[in-house]
């Protein structure tokens, strides 16, 4: 729970209209049908006593605390799980009430320790708050000790390096086994035994560590008592104020209360509350937004500029003074010496919209160039170009809620129990509640079977078919008459050039059965599924688009949810998983070589014109380079300078090798980050940059939408990271101030359609906001494309499936796929640094048995991986998750570097990078490599060895 | 193909993607989008490379002729 409460309205809310009418305690109230009378109770602004309710689990009347009486009904129902009926007549206090509350916490008091004032809970225990609401005065049964038999020495379990559990404290009102199951969806927690020996148990009475826990923090969340209770309030004590912030780690954007202790130079976070009143989380967590906050004061933080001469030089701190000016003239000098498109940038992600803004403006502006790129290029640029040619904008089409109307639900190349685990929780909760679900991933992901869900159709396909699997969908709508006919004349255009094309037989799924490795009977009934059980939804993530063809499969599942009619209403879609906290933003503000923000190509004049006006300076019409051509560039002596921030691109980017070389072979690289990373060792400036605690902004989630970021301490550094950019930018000769970022968003709405409606006040005002936001929708757009498409009508595209260049062969039998795990994020610069590093230490090689035992590789053996490009060394991991012939390892650690084995091959219209199809070897790691036969020898489809 | 520059061999995957349309169709559909994706100084070096004899698909002969005459200088 948390100390800085709000409203507890004991029930979750139902839908619809007010129609039900009831008098509690005199009051008049109105609420939708099957609202709860404790519900009821809280609208008319009267508390009900309660223990085991909390509104964000289903009622479960255990406590018998919340009692009420109600004329015409016998004795006195549990108000939680009494539903309302109109004209019903409440009373919740009442002596008879009083007594009966009494004597239940007589009860629950004398088998609980009466150490309140040592407590961690103190001043945040319900149990404590119902002892005084309730007028306790006396325990006539004694307590702890005294009372008898009682649960005071059950041993805590310490074993979760964020949260103890304290069985001696425990109420029995499974509110935490409630939240496992109801709003996580991990079902870890049970209770276990009868009668007096019940207990909460995670799994089968083991620890939290052992067992199927997340650690999302639900469970400590729901618990009203110090049962389950952050180390960090143990530690530090309770919290006194909050400030409400958004989440820096994945594409989700969850709202969090930081809660805080002190003021100034001296605040301290002591937990992160996740926010009943986010948009895209509401009240629920995940193990990295919860908790893995620390790595924001560890004490390898960058907090002081540093410069160098070379990289081979020791680093010398320096004022940001010396800094600012020592990067603006290397800057000017470089362009001086080679021109000036010899320079560039890389904006983050992980930065606020505000800091992407200006570091475009940076290179457009004062740079005199349109070099800028952002690390959206390496995961979902293929997403920016597929949705712009076939709906006519560059994000997805729904709110996180609308999964919620989802009657079939499609992933494809996404893994949201971890990778977005708020989110899963969401879709898994109405996979519980019983949409169907199809998964097309090669491995068989947690969702494919979990408890309570089974996918309907697992769609195993080799890496790199998804172009041919979702051709084959296709192929079965039109040629089976599944095509919403109404839809698609009313509202598509091109499609009969897209019908001949995909009614060839060559797309059936039995033609392409040997390319996909799926039967095609499986195929065809996931297609008839997807287009006859109502409203069906895609999502998907960078399986999809770290592709050869990932902007050709995006096109594709646009085409397929097109011909179905699953756009424009709730339940429906088409909908990107972003990796980190604000690609969308990063995209939408500017970051592409060849788009201004808002995605308006830098050749349309009267855009243009805008940005030179305000800007005061002409800008250049033509693209600018993309990452992998700066790198290029770089090798060949054209490029020469780069500032990136924020992001690791020596560690994320594909080929290391070829990065590393790229990189020593500039003359100046700036970098600005929380860390020394991989791409620092590289840098001759060292910018400390702010972490998301510090930070003034917003970010813009997967679902478009705009978050505010507020600042819970002072920069840590002194400055914000738009400062520095504009100080550089000034310190070039161009005038680029504000006073703060709050005017940074003004610009932003004054020159972005939109985002014409955006504001700090206005976010401030209502929450947050889903783009497009203008005047005309102050309250910003949830659903997109309902009445009609951004561009006008939906554009079926010809997408032909083009095998990738990547082959398994003799010499490279296996194919490597990458992706993420729960517990870490991204490079793992962040999550290393905290306890996270207690659940993944280290990457590991996921193998399928076969493949292990022909290489005599057993589980926990160290192996060399290789490919064409390079190899590495981790621990193999056997795991009946992956399919024979394919392989997969994360990218968290840059000890065993993942990327170093993964090739330059991309996305042919972004060049996002391939990073899910490498041909690979694995020998253990004492084989010799050289055994291994050199003749290259292509094998028929990717991914068997 | 690498030896001769990442923009013969990024050009040759874009290629693939439109065989299934006719020659000059394609040709046309690849100028456009090197020209609205591409910056001008990778375009150059393409035109160079096919103009020096580059072992190439005719269809990137094609779209070099088609960005020959429009591509700035770098």
């Amino acid at each position: 729970m948390s100390l800085l409460k709000e409203p507890d309205f004991g029930t979750p809310a139902r839908s619809g209209e007010a129609t039900v009418e009831l008098t509690v305690d005199g009051v008049a109230v109105a609420v939708p049908p099957g609202t709860s009378v404790m519900r009821a109770a809280a609208q008319a602004g009267l508390e009900v006593p309660k223990l085991c309710a909390t509104d964000s689990l289903e009622a479960f009347g255990s406590c018998r605390l919340c009692v009420v009486e109600i004329d015409g009904a016998r004795g006195t129902p549990a108000s939680c799980t009494t539903p309302v009926a109109p004209g019903m007549v409440v009373r919740t206090q009442t002596e008879k009430l009083g007594k009966l509350r009494r004597g239940v916490m007589e009860l629950y008091i004398s088998d609980h320790p009466l150490d309140c004032l040592t407590c961690s809970a103190n001043g945040d225990c319900e149990l404590q708050d119902m002892a005084g609401v309730t007028g306790l005065r006396e325990v006539r049964y004694g307590s702890g000790v005294d009372a008898g038999a009682n649960h005071m020495d059950l041993l805590s379990d310490t074993s979760n390096p964020y949260f103890e559990f304290d069985p001696a404290k425990c109420i029995l009102c499974s509110r935490c086994v409630r939240a496992c199951d109801e709003v996580q969806g991990t079902l870890a927690l049970t209770i276990e035994g009868r009668g007096f020996d019940s207990k909460v148990s995670p799994g089968a009475g083991g620890t939290f560590m052992e067992s199927d826990c997340v650690s999302c923090g639900a469970c400590v969340q729901a618990c009203p008592t110090a049962t389950l209770q952050e180390r960090s309030v143990v530690e530090l004590g309770m919290p006194t104020r909050s400030v409400v912030t958004t989440c820096a780690y994945c594409g989700v954007g969850c709202s969090f209360k930081a809660e805080l202790r002190g003021s100034g130079d001296s605040t301290e976070v002591v937990r992160m509350v996740p926010h009943k009143d986010g948009g895209a989380n509401e009240g629920h967590s995940c193990v990295k937004g919860r908790f893995a906050f620390g790595y924001a004061s560890h004490p390898d933080r960058v907090l002081t500029p540093r410069v160098r001469d070379s990289i081979a030089d020791e680093w010398r701190e320096v004022s940001w003074e010396e800094a600012i000016t020592h990067t603006a003239r290397r800057l000017r000098a470089i362009q001086a010496e080679h021109g000036a498109g010899a320079i560039g940038a890389i904006t983050s992600s992980r930065c606020t919209n505000e800091e992407v803004y200006v570091v475009q403006k940076m290179v457009r502006a004062a740079f005199g160039n349109n070099n800028v790129d952002t690390c959206a290029r390496v995961c979902h640029s293929p997403t920016g170009y597929g949705l712009n040619q076939t709906f006519g904008t560059s994000a997805g089409t729904q709110d996180f809620a609308s999964v919620a109307d989802a009657d079939v639900i499609m992933v494809i190349g996404a893994n949201p129990t971890d990778a977005h685990p708020v989110f899963g929780s969401r879709m898994k909760k109405r996979l519980r509640q019983g949409a169907r679900l199809i998964v097309a991933d090669p491995r068989s992901i947690d969702l494919v079977r979990s408890p309570h869900i089974e996918a309907a159709h697992h769609l195993a396909l080799n890496p790199g078919t998804n172009v041919a699997i979702v051709n084959a969908m296709a192929h079965v709508v039109v040629t089976e008459g599944l095509v919403d006919r109404g839809f698609v004349d009313a509202r598509c255009e091109n499609t009969g050039e897209w019908e001949e094309f995909i009614a060839d037989p060559a797309h059936s799924p039995e033609a392409v059965e040997e390319i996909t490795g799926v039967p095609a009977s499986d195929v065809r009934a996931a297609a008839r599924l997807y287009a006859t059980a109502g409203n069906a939804a895609i999502y998907y993530g960078l399986g999809v688009t770290e592709h050869s063809q990932g902007s050709t499969m995006v096109m594709g599942m646009a085409n397929l949810a097109m011909a179905t009619g699953n756009i424009g209403r709730s339940g429906v879609g088409v909908n990107p998983l972003r990796g980190q906290n604000n690609v969308q933003g990063s995209c939408d503000m500017g970051s592409f070589p060849h788009e201004l923000p808002g995605y308006r190509h830098v050749s349309d004049g009267s855009v243009r014109e805008v940005y030179e006006q305000l800007w005061g300076t002409p800008l250049l019409d033509e693209p600018g380079l993309r990452i992998p051509n700066m790198f290029d560039s770089a090798l060949d002596g054209s490029f020469r300078a780069l500032f990136v921030q924020g992001e690791d691109i020596a560690q994320s980017d594909p080929n290391t090798g070829h990065v590393h070389a790229a990189l020593a072979a500039l003359d100046l690289v700036v970098v600005q980050d929380l860390f020394v990373n991989e791409t620092a060792k590289f840098a001759h400036v060292l910018l400390p940059g702010t972490s998301f605690l510090e930070k003034d902004g917003t970010f813009t989630n997967a679902e478009r939408r705009i978050n505010r970021v507020r600042p819970v301490t002072a920069a840590r550094t002194g400055k914000q990271e738009w400062q520095i950019v504009c100080e550089i930018a000034q310190a070039m000769g161009y005038p680029m101030h504000y006073d703060d970022a709050a005017q940074i968003m003004d610009e932003i709405a004054l020159t972005t359609p939109t985002f014409s409606g955006v504001s700090f006040a206005h976010l401030d005002a209502v929450g947050s906001v889903q783009w497009p936001c203008t005047p005309e929708r102050p309250e910003g757009t949830p659903i997109m494309h309902v009445d009609g498409f951004v561009r006008g009508k939906g554009r079926f595209m010809v997408t032909p499936y083009v095998p990738t260049r990547e082959r398994s062969n003799r010499r490279f039998p296996l194919i490597l796929t990458t992706g993420r795990i729960l517990s870490q994020y991204n490079v793992g610069a962040q999550t290393r640094r905290t306890a996270n590093v207690a659940w993944h230490p280290e990457d590991v090689l996921e193998l399928h048995p076969h493949d292990a035992e022909v290489r005599g590789v057993a589980d926990g053996d160290r192996v060399e991986l290789a490919s064409r490009v390079g190899s590495t060394s981790l621990r193999a991991r056997i795991s009946d998750r992956m399919p024979v012939g394919v392989c997969y390892t994360t990218f968290h650690h840059p000890v065993s570097g993942a990327n170093v084995v993964t090739t330059d091959n991309s996305d042919w219209a972004t060049n996002c990078p391939e990073y899910k199809v490498t041909a690979v070897q694995v020998t253990p790691s004492t084989a010799l490599t050289a055994a291994v036969p050199a003749q290259e020898e292509t094998t028929v489809g990717a991914g068997r060895g | 193909m690498d030896e001769l520059g990442p923009e013969l061999r990024m050009v040759s995957d874009i290629v693939v993607q439109f065989a299934h349309r006719p020659a000059d169709d394609a040709a046309a559909a690849i100028a456009a989008h090197l020209t609205r994706f591409w910056h001008p100084r990778m375009r150059h070096r393409l035109v160079a490379a096919v103009d020096a004899g580059a072992d190439v698909d005719p269809v990137v002969v094609r779209v070099a002729r088609m960005l020959s005459p429009a591509v700035p200088a770098p």
